[in-house]
């Protein structure tokens, strides 16, 4: 599994939706938003599933951005 | 830990999430499972008190952090979190130690004792009561100051009773005292968040209280409208937040104060109804003089008089003063930059005098607010009355109903106590070295290295024909070599205690362990030492501070300090309480001298504002002219040279250099100079500089930086080796008797 | 570990002009007041003899009388400001502000280049400049071994 950290920036009137459409992804888990329309976001998905996921977040209505903060595949190699 | 592996990445994950958004992050997540209990305690360093959790584990501590309920709302600055390895620090003294041959050898606790009560009573019988001499800190828990403070004024009839707070704090009780007629600020903490503007002025903040400078950034990142202005002849990174930095040529405070005073009466900005009503205009001789006259006064400091005094520009100095007036509640902060002055108390009145005139004071945010250096020289020796002309609870050795109050008070027939108030802290010293002071109890402090022009008061201490006691935690601190015995004491946690930080607040330090070896509480040491010293056990019945603390309020009950309401139940249960608190349900007072806050205020008192410590119950403006500092830099000597603290020590680092990580930040002094002048003399970072004033010189490696004004060199005064009050000069402001460490003339040259 | 982290003494041209100028004579390490220039030993004939910096053991204060003296020029003499020994990195994870209840400065107070390599943000949390010349004493003081300077031959 790799694990990655996520700020979603979102437009001001989607954010409420787009949180919640993040909530009912599997894997995933808000961790809040700040006032400037960002919203915390950490990812679980094995490497290869993780770009289509950023992909799909980015195709909700009303996000403009996704900024990666922080991926560790390291489980993964241990597994190895 | 309890938390999985996948747990932890997630957190890393969410919290790297946050950084890049630029929040500061607390986890719970990083809960400390290895600890047996937490004991509340008090911050052994600076003054801001802040409240901290000592962990405990198999009955020793493990751990240090903040108290999420007290005023610093669980944060800490660097030394504060490290405390733990000064507790078991290998320079600990553990048992009583004796000059023999010239050499400390250990011995038993009887020896000690009856070596130095019979020192003390020789010196007595000999040469009368003001031949002995106590030496007290800041840093000693309350209960111990008023206790030695009882002993010797009570007990032996003797008022030379010192404390390194005449170093510190004595030009703000002087300031405190003349304006307001009784000392300790009248604001708290709470005011920063609730301030519009900072007056920042002779203090570095941001290095030496970490947690108050923490809570203005925080003010100011919450509101942009928030304006800092920082006076201070260096950029320091308190300078770096202001919205003005206003450097100017050290040593001409006074004036910029008076321009700032000119400025606000010329643009109209004072508020007449306020000092109509609560003010007393009063000149240097104390005579009542009227507003007008005031006018008359300031003519002199005109911004652009000031403007060749001090170097700083008229406009800024308008500037200032409009936003000083103009913002909604300005709170002004200062430390040693205003106290440590040939005019420190003069500097702090017209501080005041700027709130007075534009009546910032007793609002939330608007405030004169002094900081102080030591955890406890508010509470333990400016409440307790541990100077040589002070009585407990703000009450005068000089004047004769207060020596009465505390002659019934302590059970003493009346007009016993001595009427005349003892040495000051330098001449105390100075009298030692001419032979006058036989006998010296120092309690917590280091005096070889923390006293001005400190060489000749080491020849002092060194004397044969004097006996110096002391009562210290580590072998290495400097006093050490002067002692001829040493009491073992217990450390910090080690037993209970009460600390009083900046803001009236009384707060425990539990005790967390039992002391190492020999050790004994201070209480319990100067109880045994009196009794053998010949002091009436009446006088001491103390089994522990706690006692101490109950006959301490006592006394205080019908003061304006009355803090009757703290009790130790509460101090254990409540995270530090503001006093006057006069009933057990009373929940500590914010503001002074304010109807409804304060409780020493009727109810239904007929004005909102009662400065009771006057006679006519109004606050006095001072007619404070501009004086210069003791030793301007002339054509032989030509920079000015200053001293301070760095962000990860503390005074003369007999604690912080012992924590491997403060140590590694800054081992050993340095002398920053700007980079101007560092250019001229073809200076570099490292470069071995000498420094040389009329007592004394030095070589200290260099720092180049663009932190002091050109014509200006820092020194800071942790380091042993580098010993920089032998260079500082030891005249003293004639009101609050504290020397002025900030300001004299250096030559300095590259070798 | 750190035997391949270490930094070139500041003014330190590209490492393969470096080595090609370099003579190994040693002059930096005996000039250095900090004591924290070192000749490299070991094999490999072309780095043995060269002078390194760990951080870890002695940073550098960016004095320059190193690249004063050097013979070569294998070390530039450059001004402070413009010295690029390698880069500060800062990991928020581990630094005691960052994390929240603890306020360190001890990195931002010793930075040579103070206020303007490492700045506070927010008055508060230390941040890493490009301004950063790469000495490595924030390295070495740091609290809680939460910054390591990465030599410039290896940034990219």
């Amino acid at each position: 599994m790799a694990i990655a950290g996520l700020l979603v920036h979102t437009l001001k009137e989607n954010l409420q939706d787009v949180e919640r459409q993040l909530d009912s992804m599997p894997e995933m888990t808000t961790y809040g938003t700040s006032e400037d329309q960002y919203i915390i976001v950490v990812a679980e998905a094995p490497s290869e599933e993780m770009e289509k996921r950023v992909e799909k977040i980015k195709k909700l209505d009303g996000v403009l951005t996704i900024y990666t903060t922080f991926v560790t595949v390291e489980d993964e190699l241990e597994d190895e | 830990m309890d938390i999985t592996r996948r747990e932890f990445l997630k957190y890393t994950a969410a919290s790297s999430a946050f950084m890049a958004i630029g929040g500061p992050l607390a986890f719970a997540a990083s809960k400390d499972q290895t600890v047996d209990h937490w004991v509340k305690g008090v911050c052994r360093f600076c003054g801001t008190g802040c409240g901290v959790m000592v962990g405990v584990k198999n009955k020793k501590v493990v751990t240090v952090k903040g108290d999420p309920n007290n005023h610093n709302a669980g944060f800490l600055c660097l030394k504060g979190a490290l405390m733990t390895p000064i507790i078991y620090a290998k320079e600990r003294i553990t048992e009583p130690l004796i000059r023999k041959n010239g050499k400390l050898v250990p011995a038993t606790w009887d020896e000690a004792l009856n070596l130095t009560a019979s020192k003390f009573k020789e010196a007595i019988k000999k040469y009368g009561p003001t031949s002995v001499a106590y030496y007290g800190s800041g840093q000693a828990l309350t209960e111990e100051t008023y206790l030695a403070s009882k002993i010797f004024k009570a007990g032996l009839k003797c008022n030379n009773v010192e404390g390194n707070p005449r170093l510190c704090m004595a030009s703000a009780v002087g300031g405190y005292v003349t304006t307001y007629g009784k000392d300790e600020p009248c604001g708290s903490y709470d005011d920063i968040n609730a301030a519009t503007c900072f007056f920042i002025i002779g203090s570095n903040t941001s290095e030496c209280h970490p947690i108050i400078f923490k809570k203005i950034a925080a003010r100011k990142q919450a509101d942009p409208n928030v304006k800092v202005i920082v006076v201070d002849p260096r950029k320091t990174n308190t300078a770096r937040i202001a919205d003005i930095h206003v450097s100017f040529k050290p040593g001409t405070d006074l004036a910029i104060l008076n321009a700032m005073a000119y400025v606000i009466i010329e643009e109209e900005l004072d508020n007449y109804r306020f000092h109509s009503k609560y003010v007393n205009f009063m000149d240097n001789q104390k005579n009542k003089r009227t507003f007008e006259d005031y006018k008359k006064f300031l003519e002199d400091y005109t911004p652009e008089k000031v403007e060749k005094i001090s170097g700083v520009p008229a406009e800024t100095i308008r500037k200032i003063a409009k936003i000083f007036a103009e913002s909604s509640a300005t709170m002004s902060l200062w430390t040693m930059g205003i106290n440590q002055r040939i005019r420190g108390v003069w500097a702090n009145n017209l501080i005041s005098n700027l709130h007075l005139l534009t009546g910032h004071i007793g609002k939330p945010g608007a405030t004169p607010f002094s900081l102080t250096g030591q955890p406890n020289a508010c509470g333990g020796v400016r409440d307790t009355g541990g100077l040589s002309h002070l009585l407990p609870a703000g009450r005068l050795i000089k004047k004769r109903e207060h020596r009465n109050e505390m002659e019934e008070l302590w059970g003493l027939p009346k007009d016993s106590l001595n009427p005349k108030p003892g040495y000051h802290t330098v001449a105390l010293f100075k009298a030692l070295g001419e032979g006058k002071i036989k006998a010296l109890l120092i309690l917590c402090t280091n005096p070889a290295q923390s006293l001005p022009n400190v060489n000749k008061y080491r020849k002092a201490m060194a004397r044969k024909d004097n006996f110096i006691a002391l009562i210290e935690c580590f072998r290495d601190a400097e006093t050490v070599k002067f002692a001829d015995v040493v009491f073992p004491a217990a450390f910090w946690c080690e037993r209970e205690g009460v600390y009083g930080c900046s803001e009236r607040r009384y707060s425990l330090i539990g005790k967390a362990i039992d002391p190492p070896g020999k050790c004994r509480p201070t209480v319990n040491i100067l109880v045994d030492l009196a009794v053998r010293m010949g002091v009436d056990p009446k006088l001491v019945p103390f089994k522990n501070s706690a006692d101490v603390w109950d006959e301490w309020r006592k006394v205080a009950r019908p003061t304006p300090y009355n803090f009757w309401g703290i009790t130790r139940e509460r101090l254990r249960k409540e995270s530090g309480i503001r006093w006057p608190c006069p009933t057990e349900d009373h929940p500590g007072t914010r503001i002074r001298y304010v109807r409804g806050e304060d409780p020493n205020i009727p109810k239904d008192y007929k004005h909102k504002y009662f400065f009771y410590g006057k006679p006519d119950g109004k606050a006095v403006i001072w007619f404070r002219p501009y004086k210069g500092p003791a030793e301007a830099p002339d054509k032989d000597y030509p920079f000015v040279l200053t001293t301070g603290r760095v962000i990860d020590h503390w005074h003369t680092g007999t604690m912080t250099m012992k924590v491997p990580e403060l140590r590694r930040s800054f081992p050993n002094a340095y002398v920053e100079i700007n980079e101007k002048d560092a250019k001229k003399m073809g200076i570099q970072n490292g470069d071995r500089v000498l420094l040389e004033t009329r007592r004394d010189k030095m070589v200290f490696p260099a720092r180049v930086s663009d932190v002091c004004r050109p014509g200006l060199v820092f020194v800071p005064w942790f380091d042993v080796n580098l010993m920089i009050n032998k260079l500082t000069k030891d005249a003293f402001d004639p009101g609050s008797k504290q020397p002025e460490f900030k300001i004299c003339a250096v030559r300095i040259k590259k070798v | 570990m750190s035997s391949k982290r270490f930094l070139r003494p500041p003014g330190a041209r590209p490492e393969r002009e470096f080595l090609a100028r370099c003579l190994q004579c040693g002059q930096c390490a005996q000039v250095c007041p900090f004591y924290c220039i070192y000749m490299h030993t070991g094999f490999n004939p072309f780095i043995s003899g060269t002078p390194q910096i760990d951080p870890r053991k002695a940073p550098c204060h960016l004095c320059m009388h190193c690249s004063e003296i050097c013979p070569s020029n294998a070390l530039e003499n450059v001004p402070k400001e413009k010295v690029r020994m390698g880069r500060a990195e800062l990991d928020r994870t581990k630094c005691h502000t960052w994390q929240g209840f603890i306020i360190c400065r001890s990195c931002f107070e010793r930075c040579p280049l103070k206020g303007r390599a490492i700045v506070l943000e927010k008055g508060i949390y230390p941040a890493i400049t490009e301004k950063c010349a790469g000495c490595g004493v924030c390295e070495h003081v740091c609290p809680k071994k939460a910054i390591v300077t990465i030599p410039t031959r290896f940034v990219t």
